[in-house]
């Protein structure tokens, strides 16, 4: 019984570190958002009137053309500046230095008209950590409430009041 | 990506809502975001490692994962069958959501294309998802405690 759980444990973690090592080798030749990007300035033909989707930092507003010079955050690689025009769309708050979320449709060479464009605040992702951390107590309480590891068999029991 | 406390408390519902074993239920619903690890890499020992646990944000990674998981249960089908299901609610919870890096790659590893539905704007699940979902298990809660006084009265 625990010989075959061992061999069905091996087996699985065999295969999920082989997953992690192709992803690993594979990832940014296969990614195909990672792939959108690169062809943006590479080959923004292909990609023309098509709707692309990506996380910026803006270097600077124009208010008068509505429109943002920004540079595409996608760790860990950087890639040229693009335009994207603003136009039918609230960015009078933005300012150098944001950073955006965009949903646009490219035109040409570095050039995206947005049609949708959401700002992300500095304590937005910091706000998703703290709001994850406050599950573990939740999760590990209700986890370990109902179950305690037998280290001499390495099996959860159940705990005796959830019987 | 949704936090944690919305995933684990969509769990929660569906949990109590499914009759499955909550606790793993739970379990399940977070269990995807273990790829999260790839953080303390990079900012202790500033390693990028996030391609290398990519594969455990798949529904076919984190399946795996919670193989290996159930085994450390005597029933280990019945604890397989209750992290899936929270596994499921977890990729479902993520692909209602507008995700600008591409979407979730559910096909993973026989597909890198990525899907979301983009139900819930990015501005929106920041801070309302959670709030919605909070809600909701108050309610759950308050309509399973009403259920099981009534089935204790009546046993």
């Amino acid at each position: 019984m625990v010989r075959r759980r061992l061999i069905i444990g091996l087996i699985l973690l065999i295969l999920l570190i082989s997953f992690m090592v192709y992803s690993s080798q594979e990832y940014y030749h296969n990614d195909l958002q990672y792939k959108r990007y690169t062809q943006l300035f590479d080959d923004p033909g292909a990609l023309n009137n098509t709707v692309l989707s990506f996380s910026a930092i803006i270097q600077s507003v124009d208010t008068t053309n509505q429109t943002l010079q920004v540079f595409l955050k996608t760790d860990p690689f950087e890639f040229p500046t693009v335009e994207i025009s603003t136009r039918n769309l609230k960015a009078q708050s933005l300012k150098q230095g944001d950073q955006i979320d965009v949903i646009g449709v490219v035109h040409g060479k570095g050039l995206i008209t947005a049609s949708q464009l959401w700002l992300v605040e500095p304590w937005e992702p910091a706000a998703v950590y703290v709001r994850s951390l406050l599950a573990i107590p939740f999760i590990a309480y209700l986890f370990l409430s109902t179950w305690m590891l037998d280290t001499s068999t390495w099996f959860f029991d159940r705990r005796k009041k959830h019987v | 990506m949704s936090d944690w406390l919305t995933h684990s408390l969509v769990g929660w519902i569906a949990g109590k809502i499914t009759g499955l074993e909550v606790s793993l239920l739970l379990l399940g619903s977070v269990l995807p975001d273990i790829n999260k690890i790839y953080l303390v890499f990079q900012w202790v020992l500033n390693i990028r490692t996030d391609t290398f646990f990519f594969p455990l944000h798949t529904p076919f990674g984190a399946l795996l994962l919670a193989g290996g998981v159930a085994l450390f249960f005597r029933d280990a089908l019945k604890a397989f069958l209750s992290l899936g299901v929270g596994i499921v609610f977890h990729f479902t919870l993520d692909v209602l959501l507008v995700e600008v890096g591409g979407g979730e790659p559910l096909l993973f590893p026989l597909s890198w294309q990525g899907w979301q539905l983009g139900v819930i704007p990015a501005s929106d699940y920041d801070l309302w998802i959670t709030l919605y979902v909070l809600i909701a298990s108050f309610i759950v809660y308050i309509v399973y405690s009403i259920f099981a006084k009534k089935k204790a009265r009546s046993s």
